[in-house]
């Protein structure tokens, strides 16, 4: 018989999210707003309706404090509190070059249909950090 | 703690039931088409169980057919009127918010050159009688509206709906996969023509179903080979999925009065606490006519997808009105038949209990729920902007 190849592990191709993805959902972590901000940003998925903010705090050209809101799908939320996780004692230089292949290594994967979760997250990063 | 309140999508077996199927899956493995006695054996139990399924609907033996599932059942009973009443007429009356196995084989046929009307539903999910009423023609040869809802669990007036459709000499099918074995379903009373269940639903096993035929109801079969079943469904057989289809038939018809009273009691906990302990919530279906075993409730400002992954964390299954997929959310197509916009829609969730729920489940959900939506809707941006 021949051998059957397959793309992907078996359990990654069953399994819709990751344990650290569910983790994040059922943490929250930074979630809400920052009154004390420096930089936000606001973006909105046309296609589907989901939006994220990010709120960061910079001080020294560091991000000190960093929070998140979003209103949609888990991977939008999981991406966008990985996000506030990641930039967090680092420099804006550093953040801006925080890509979506890294933030993906970081949540365990996505399934294939809900990878713009992560450009959602990625865009309004840029678009809080990127000088104006 | 696990909780399973995903008894719309499918249900735990009855432990009665595997013992049954254990059987004929182990000893009693004969083709219930031959002559010896291994076959007898097998014909001999899908009898019995034919006499169990039509027992639970108030029909004759002889008008229950077996199908590999609701699925097949909707398919069967809509492509076998349809094709065989052709000559009369290409109409075909269904609604907004039937089953996918329905509304997809509707839209199959249109391409195969029949006309369907899908009448609208009002905003609590029930079919507007007038809009039903003015959507006959005379080239109309069947109607479709299925019995309870599977998402919001409304009770559509199939009685009237049945009286309707004789009244202008067509047939009428109902999808009662959510109803059967949960509210009283008899076809004599109800007058129908055609009535689809589906065992996985009422703790038998998958793919297994059944299709009710009227006696006397002509039309042609979805699958042609052998003269199985009257000639109305070829194919050997699913021995043991019959037998736990019709064991599960016949405990469901002792569970009929838990249902009316355990079940709901649970449901109606359920709901008037969570609307006592959560702010901002819109009930979805008719409170009125509805199954006593499906809740469908909006939390405002979140998505569903999120609080169904938040409570799966804690062990709790529900299920969610909408599917972000590929980029585009589609909201659910009953929500948003009854009105619903996308908001709406996509924070619905469905909870749908069984009689093998207790009242300590309920508890615990009672308990965790609160917390994830308060820790949800501080996250949300919409929730802030709303206050
Ligand atoms: C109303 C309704 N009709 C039909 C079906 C399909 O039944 P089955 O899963 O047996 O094919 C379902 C269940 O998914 C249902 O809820």
């Amino acid at each position: 018989m021949k051998c059957r190849r397959f793309t992907e592990r078996p359990s990654e191709r069953e399994i819709l999210y990751s344990d650290k993805v569910k983790q994040l959902i059922q943490e929250l972590p930074n979630r809400g707003k920052l009154e004390a901000a420096t930089h936000t940003s606001r973006v909105e998925n046309p296609v589907c309706g989901d939006i994220t903010q990010l709120y960061f705090r910079v001080e020294n050209d560091s991000v000190v404090e960093s929070r998140f809101q979003t209103y949609g799908c888990p991977a939008a939320i999981a991406a966008s509190a990985a996000v506030t996780l990641l930039c967090r004692d680092h420099s804006v230089k550093e953040c801006l070059e925080l890509t979506t292949d890294t933030l993906l290594k970081y949540l365990g994967g996505l399934p294939a249909h809900k990878l713009h979760g992560a450009e959602l997250a990625i865009d309004a990063l840029r678009s809080a950090l990127r000088p104006s | 703690m696990q909780v399973y309140l995903d008894n719309n999508a499918t249900t735990p077996l009855d432990p009665e039931v595997v013992e049954e199927m254990l059987k004929h899956f182990r000893d009693d493995f004969g083709n219930a088409s031959s002559i010896h006695s291994y076959g007898q054996r097998a014909r001999a139990a899908v009898e019995e169980a034919r006499q169990k399924v039509a027992a639970l609907i108030g029909a004759q033996p002889r008008e229950i057919v077996f199908t590999s599932g609701g699925t097949e059942a909707d398919n069967t009973a809509l492509r076998g009127i349809a094709t065989w009443h052709r000559k009369k007429g290409n109409h075909i009356i269904t609604n907004t918010i039937e089953h996918p196995a329905v509304l997809r084989t509707c839209q199959q046929l249109e391409k195969e050159g029949f006309q369907v009307t899908y009448v609208p539903v009002d905003n609590q999910g029930i079919v507007r009688l007038e809009d039903l009423r003015k959507a006959i023609k005379p080239q109309t040869i069947l109607i479709s509206v299925m019995h309870v809802n599977n998402e919001v669990g409304t009770i559509q007036p199939v009685d009237e709906i049945a009286r309707i459709a004789r009244e202008n000499k067509i047939l009428f099918h109902t999808d009662a996969v959510q109803s059967v074995g949960k509210i009283k379903v008899d076809v004599k009373a109800l007058r129908v023509d055609l009535l689809t269940l589906s065992g996985h639903k009422i703790h038998g096993p998958k793919g297994v179903g059944a299709l009710y035929v009227r006696q006397g109801t002509r039309m042609n079969p979805l699958l042609y080979g052998g003269s199985h079943e009257r000639n109305r469904r070829a194919g050997t057989e699913n021995v043991p999925g019959i037998v736990g289809l019709g064991k599960a038939c016949e405990l469901a018809a002792g569970c009929l009065d838990d249902f009316q009273g355990r079940v709901r009691f649970l449901r109606d906990k359920l709901e008037t606490e969570i609307l006592r302990r959560i702010p901002d919530i819109v009930l979805n279906g008719n409170p009125n006519f509805r199954a006593p075993h499906v809740s469908n409730i909006t939390f405002r400002y979140i998505e569903g997808e999120g609080l169904l992954v938040s409570l799966d964390f804690k062990g709790i299954a529900v299920s969610t009105g909408a599917a972000c997929s590929s980029g585009s959310v589609e909201p659910s197509h009953v929500l948003t038949a009854m009105g619903r916009n996308s908001e709406l829609a996509s924070g619905a969730i469905r909870f749908s209990l069984s009689r093998m729920n207790i009242e300590k489940e309920v508890d615990y959900l009672l308990e965790t729920l609160p917390g994830i939506i308060d820790r949800m809707r501080e996250m949300s941006p919409l929730y802030r902007a709303a206050k």
